[in-house]
């Protein structure tokens, strides 16, 4: 019964460990030194994150385990700002030459780059605040026996293996620790701590002689929580399910391309939202600082508070603050204050994701701690909050969405997905589809995708189910930046219907 | 990190291990960036990283541990590499058997390659700055808006093991890439280039080429989606066909597109035209790279394609042992042979088709064909009667690597690539390449 604590206690190298946990007093004086090097350097402002992140990994495959992996980083980034440009240092290195190195190549940075800066970088007035924070679980996934995780990933696969015709079936969990310490030239010295879980499979059944394969991936996602929410989730009850679904995908008739009224439940939901709702209403991607690699946004800022984004069941809000939300903190990588806020209103654009950076660029913007960089060594910029399709006080039940559906697909879990550089073009496929007929569900169906333009799709709306069918799924690995950069997010929605959707088939015919 | 520092490294922590097989990855990694949107500069930094990663046997039984670790200094490297070891034989003592074992390989020979140029490595801020000074510079005459990343990365890579395996590899990328957009935001032009010496990027040049596509592609017209007669410029033929997955593995156990009916593979089969040639050569002197595959397997010159017939899988260690085949040939960078055609003449003979220079947000639909879906972006345009028309709104592809490359009409010349939606140091060498059809499902908006 051997956990990560026992064996980095057991560790003989103590030095190496012992950086490893720095304690709160040793980080705010060596944040200090870093200020004070910057300060003396002329910087406008300037802020320091040590940072460490520890990950738990365990990948298996059929009745065997593939690698089990323990990984940890930590270090410091130094941002700085001078004559209206930023500059930035990191290392792992913590000797004082090495932070003095750091600091002054910051500097050196931000004192090239302000030859070519057009208009000096100004941030949002903000207060200083000294705070620790936690995210919210009950048990520490890192405290879990590794014999106890192995057995239920091997569980898992049995459960899958168990039906026939099931040849393959992969399974994995994950867990992540990050622990954030900010300050700042302002006087913010905020410490942050953050647990996420994860667990997942895939079943795959193939038929050699056609020469075809279809798999189905566990509809389970990442959360903001502890152990807990592994053993809460039924993982063998799925598995069992998803072999089957896996071999009837197999035999499934494929879609006939056309119109259907789409049920989309939570689980493939949070996805759509992710990529139309809450990529296209980064205020850094309305006004091109994405253009090159994430792309913008057909949201530009003359549409906000006057665009028909979607129907009047169109709620979205953005929140950094909702309980279990991978994006939820108390503070952002600015150090400011958590917050909820619309985005879409009754179906109307009102609101952006913004940074302290950004609240001047747009009139009546104002920051909304969206500021986050994914590791000490990586720059801090806007990044996605959780946003989610808020329910409001619908009544509405999945059975009553689907009982006005003739002609429909009932689509749950997530597979292909792709959308333009604009946040325009999408198309999405799933895990599982599932054929209603004049409100009934009948058979499974497969080769199905949907494509659709974004405000098109959200004004086809027309029902979204009550919280008590809400669910917060999400993602880790959210990309965007250059250099490119991950990110944590949830999308909390309950089952929704959208009428005359573009249904195409992906088979082999298509 | 030098050779000699790095092997001094590696033999006292392997020497210190309890168990007898530890495998030990090392990289060093010193990073440059500006970042630039609305003509100038936003996001920039330098960051040294040092990780390692250290893989322990205990028998049969196998698992890893990583961390970040101070490479600056050898003394505090060798305590956290010891750790490091310590970590992962005490995971791999409460690890079920790995039923994949596969014993440590011993020392290997790797071809020599140069793929380390000491100006790239070691760039002051102010030369990253004078380049996207550059870049800003040439868009601003051409009346657009111009975004991008200037980078140069220095990297040491060191794989170690017990068996007395030992690779040491240098190297260093220089990276360039802009997008441009018309001012009325009606166009986009998109150019990227690598290269492990800074000297050969022409960042005016790949300015000046991305700021007329954004001016030539404006206000694009809109074209029924179809399958059309289509030229992929080499960035939009990197963007797809680095996406074809030629594992073995998959492709036996009869879920890749390289898998024939009845449960064999496609190996020695005609796949493609005769024309394509595929393969990988770490030695190339335009695009060279590492030379050290996984496990410390040597990269070597080899074909995937030859002639349009498929000569080559990639085998794992376990699934070459397996299948009682050679491991490899492992990926470290891809190139496509193209003709001495130029992209004019490509145009030229084409009677009504479309060009296009960007894909983007490429993701997987159907394994077992090789379809994927994705986009056009920062400028498609209509042929007609050999000439470039007008500009076309962009398209949604679902569409598939494997089958264009059976139906090439023609292959222009090979010039450097990198997918713009990948990043680290795989690059590729490739022509344009135009193809009987190519089948665009709806129209985007987006530009």
């Amino acid at each position: 019964m051997l956990t990560r604590r026992d064996f980095l206690a057991a560790s003989a190298a103590a030095a190496a460990v012992a950086q490893l946990k720095a304690a709160p007093t040793e980080r705010e004086s060596f944040a200090e030194k870093a200020l004070g090097i910057a300060k003396k350097a002329g910087v406008t402002y300037a802020d320091i994150r040590i940072s460490r992140y520890d990950n738990q990994r365990i990948f298996t495959r059929e009745r065997q385990v593939q690698n089990i992996s323990s990984d940890s980083s930590y270090g410091y980034g130094v941002r700085v700002l001078k004559k209206g440009a930023w500059g930035f240092g990191a290392s792992n290195d913590f000797s004082e030459k090495s932070l003095a190195e750091a600091v002054a190549r910051a500097v050196e940075i931000a004192e090239a780059n302000s030859a070519i800066q057009t208009r000096p970088v100004q941030l949002a007035p903000e207060k200083a605040y000294k705070a620790t924070w936690k995210s919210a679980y009950e048990i520490d996934p890192f405290d879990v026996a590794l014999d106890k995780k192995i057995e239920l990933l091997l569980k898992i696969n049995e459960a899958t293996l168990k039906t026939q015709g099931v040849n393959f079936v992969r399974s994995n969990l994950s867990f992540m620790r990050e622990d954030k310490f900010f300050a700042s030239t302002e006087g913010s010295v905020i410490q942050q701590d953050i647990v996420r879980s994860s667990g997942g499979f895939q079943a795959t059944a193939v038929d050699r002689a056609k020469g075809d394969s279809q798999s189905r991936s566990s509809l389970a996602l990442p959360v903001q929580r502890g152990w807990e929410a592994i053993e809460q989730y039924p993982y063998l009850e799925e598995a069992a399910q998803a072999g089957e679904e896996a071999v009837a995908k197999l035999k499934a008739p494929s879609v006939e391309p056309g119109e259907y009224d789409l049920l989309l439940h939570p689980t493939h939901l949070w996805l759509t939202i992710h990529e139309s709702c809450g990529h296209p209403t980064e205020l850094d991607r309305a006004l091109g600082y994405e253009a090159n690699y994430a792309g913008t946004s057909f949201l530009t800022p003359d549409k906000l508070g006057k665009f028909r984004y979607g129907s009047k069941w169109v709620n979205m809000v953005a929140d950094r603050m909702q309980p279990y939300g991978l994006a939820t903190v108390a503070y952002d990588d600015d150090g400011v204050p958590a917050q909820r806020w619309h985005l879409v209103r009754d179906g109307i654009f009102v609101d952006y994701q913004t940074t302290r950076e950004q609240a001047g660029l747009v009139a009546g913007v104002r920051p909304h701690a969206c500021a986050h960089a994914d590791s000490w060594s990586s720059v801090v910029f806007q990044r996605m909050p959780n946003v989610s399709l808020d329910p409001g006080d619908s009544k509405l039940t999945n059975e009553e969405l689907m009982a006005d559906i003739k002609k429909g697909i009932l689509i749950l879990g997530n597979g292909s997905f792709s959308i333009d550089q604009q946040r325009y073009n999408f198309q999405f496929g799933g895990q599982t589809f599932w054929e209603i007929k004049d409100g009934k569900k009948t058979r499974m169906l497969r080769d199905v995708a949907y494509q659709a333009r974004t405000p098109e799709f959200w004004n086809a709306c027309d029902g979204v189910a009550s919280k008590a069918e809400y669910e917060l799924p999400g993602a880790l690995n959210d990309g965007k930046g250059e250099p490119p950069q991950s990110n944590a997010v949830s999308h909390g929605c309950s089952p929704a219907r959208f009428r005359g959707i573009n249904v195409i088939n992906t088979g082999r015919t298509a | 990190m030098t050779r000699d520092q790095a092997e001094s490294l590696a033999k006292k922590v392997l020497q210190a291990a309890k168990e007898p097989e530890v495998s030990l990855h090392l990289n060093l990694r010193r990073h440059g960036f500006l970042r630039f949107a609305r003509n100038a500069p936003t996001t920039s930094g330098f960051t040294q990283v040092g990780e390692a990663n250290v893989t322990a046997w205990k028998g049969k039984r196998k698992a890893s541990a990583s961390a970040s670790v101070n490479l600056a200094d050898m003394a505090e490297a060798e305590s956290t590499l010891k750790s490091l070891v310590s970590q992962a034989e005490e995971l791999a003592a409460v690890s079920p058997e790995d039923r994949e074992y596969m014993p440590l390989l011993g020392p290997q020979e790797y071809v020599e390659v140069n793929g380390y140029d000491a100006e790239t490595a070691e760039m002051p801020a102010a030369r990253r700055t004078k380049a996207v000074s550059d870049a800003i510079e040439t868009a601003k005459r051409q009346k657009v808006i111009a975004a991008g990343l200037f980078e140069n990365v220095a990297q040491t890579s060191v794989l170690a093991n017990s068996a007395g395996l030992f690779a040491h590899y240098p190297s260093s990328v220089a990276t360039f890439s802009v997008t441009a957009r018309s001012v009325d935001e009606q166009g986009s032009g998109y150019t990227a280039i690598s290269s492990h010496k800074f000297a050969s990027l022409d960042v005016k040049e790949m300015t000046a080429i991305a700021s007329r596509k954004a001016i030539e592609s404006r206000a694009g017209r809109e074209i029924k989606p179809g399958a059309y007669t289509t030229i992929l410029e080499p960035q939009a033929a990197a963007d797809l066909i680095s996406r074809l997955d030629f594992d073995a593995r998959l492709s036996d156990e009869g879920r890749s597109v390289f898998t024939a009916s009845g449960g064999k593979t496609r190996l020695g089969d005609r796949i493609f035209d005769p024309r394509v040639n595929l393969y990988v050569d770490p030695q190339h002197a335009t695009i060279p790279s590492r030379p050290v595959g996984p496990e410390g397997y040597p990269v070597v010159k080899a074909d995937l394609v030859r002639e349009g017939v498929l000569k080559n899988l990639t085998y794992s260690r376990f699934w070459a042992d397996k299948s009682k085949k050679q491991p490899g040939p492992y990926q470290t960078n891809l190139i496509i042979d193209g003709e001495s055609t130029p992209l004019s003449k490509l145009i030229a003979s084409t009677e009504r088709g479309v060009l296009v220079t960007r894909l983007w947000y490429i993701r997987p639909v159907d394994p077992q064909q090789a379809l994927f879906t994705g986009l056009t972006r920062d400028g498609t345009f209509w042929i007609e009667d050999g000439e470039i028309k007008y500009p076309i709104k962009n398209f949604r592809f679902n569409e598939s690597p494997y089958r264009i490359l059976g139906e090439v009409e023609a292959l222009g010349t090979s010039q450097p690539a990198v997918s713009g939606e990948r990043y680290g140091d795989f690059r590729m060498l490739l022509p344009a390449i135009k193809v009987k059809s190519f089948r665009f499902t709806s129209i985007s908006d987006a530009v």
